[in-house]
């Protein structure tokens, strides 16, 4: 929707509610996804990016064509995200040395024994969303966009109002810190 | 030859495809000698391959719904609010107004001469105003 984009930012901002549905459906599995993996809980993660959605309805007027839409929209949720945590209303995953030590062993026992591939497949996924949600917020959220929703390093950059070469840091140390905890499955 | 540490510095950067061409080559040609450093790419790509295996949410069928129904609720809402803001300013401006002219055209005594509450009419509504307040404070 790149460049019908303004067009319907500029309905969504008369408060055209069918452009604004548009705006809903296509960018709700994108939205919804960035806010799950965020908080590692998809009923917080729903809450969010109704609220993102929300806040596009009513700052329409502010949207500057000029800016990508897609950018301008994550900056929302990014800020969100980040005061979500910052207020305490969210239950923060830290990856347990007991949890991590218990799933690892199914894991490996399923490996040898079990033809339940896809129940240590979600296994794995649960163990690595632990460890996502144990990295510092700044890291999350900049290996998050850039590695599920696309976004160069310099439009992160401006969505975190930091330089380049910070999100440079931030990815790096988010994969190094992810390579420490998830060392026993690598 | 770049310094490992260095090296290792930018293997994200690396891999993601983001630095300036001169710099990836350089780092291409450093990890076809050092096996230390490849064995961190390896590693870093291994984890940009776990964190494919998350699979995606999808969002409940009634989302966008939802997020309509929302936004619909909030432009009623705020179309109240502009025409509550719009009555209460016309409302405060007549009552001015009412007072004004009650003073200007000698229905009562001046303002100016006022020295404490007990100096306002009666009549008029800031005398009734006081009144009410006192009736509620007995």
């Amino acid at each position: 929707m790149d460049k019908a984009e303004s067009k319907i930012m500029a309905a969504v901002a008369e408060g055209n509610l069918s452009a604004f549905r548009e705006i809903v459906e296509c960018y709700q599995n994108s939205l919804l996804n960035y806010a799950y993996r965020y908080t590692g809980d998809k009923a917080a993660a729903e809450d969010i990016a109704q609220e993102v959605f929300l806040r596009v309805f009513k700052t329409a007027k502010d949207y500057q064509p000029l800016a990508s839409f897609k950018t301008w929209l994550f900056k929302i949720a990014t800020n969100l995200c980040l005061n979500e945590l910052r207020d305490n209303r969210l239950h923060r995953n830290t990856i347990d040395i007991f949890d991590l030590n218990e799933a690892g062993f199914v894991a490996l026992a399923s490996n040898r024994f079990s033809p339940e591939k896809q129940t240590e497949d979600r296994q794995l996924s649960t163990i690595l969303m632990k460890a996502l949600n144990s990295l510092p917020e700044k890291q999350r959220v900049a290996l998050l966009l850039h590695k599920y929703d696309g976004f160069s390093y310099v439009e992160i950059s401006r969505m975190m109002s930091c330089s380049v070469s910070a999100v440079e840091s931030l990815i790096h140390r988010a994969r190094q810190g992810l390579k420490k905890q998830m060392s026993p499955y690598l | 030859m770049r310094a490992c540490k260095e090296v290792q510095e930018k293997l994200s950067a690396f891999i993601d495809n983001e630095l300036p061409p001169p710099e990836h080559s350089l780092i291409e040609r450093h990890l076809k000698q050092c096996q230390f450093c490849t064995q961190e790419e390896k590693s870093l790509r291994k984890i940009n391959d776990l964190l494919d295996s998350i699979p995606d949410e999808s969002p409940v069928p009634t989302f966008a719904s939802t997020a309509v129904q929302r936004a619909a609720a909030w432009k009623r809402c705020d179309y109240v609010k502009e025409y509550l803001y719009m009555y209460a300013v016309a409302f405060v401006s007549l009552l001015f107004k009412a007072e004004y002219d009650a003073t200007t055209k000698g229905r009562y005594p001046a303002y100016r001469h006022l020295r404490n509450f007990d100096d306002f009419p009666p009549e008029s509504l800031s005398g009734i105003y006081i009144g009410l307040i006192r009736e509620v404070s007995k």
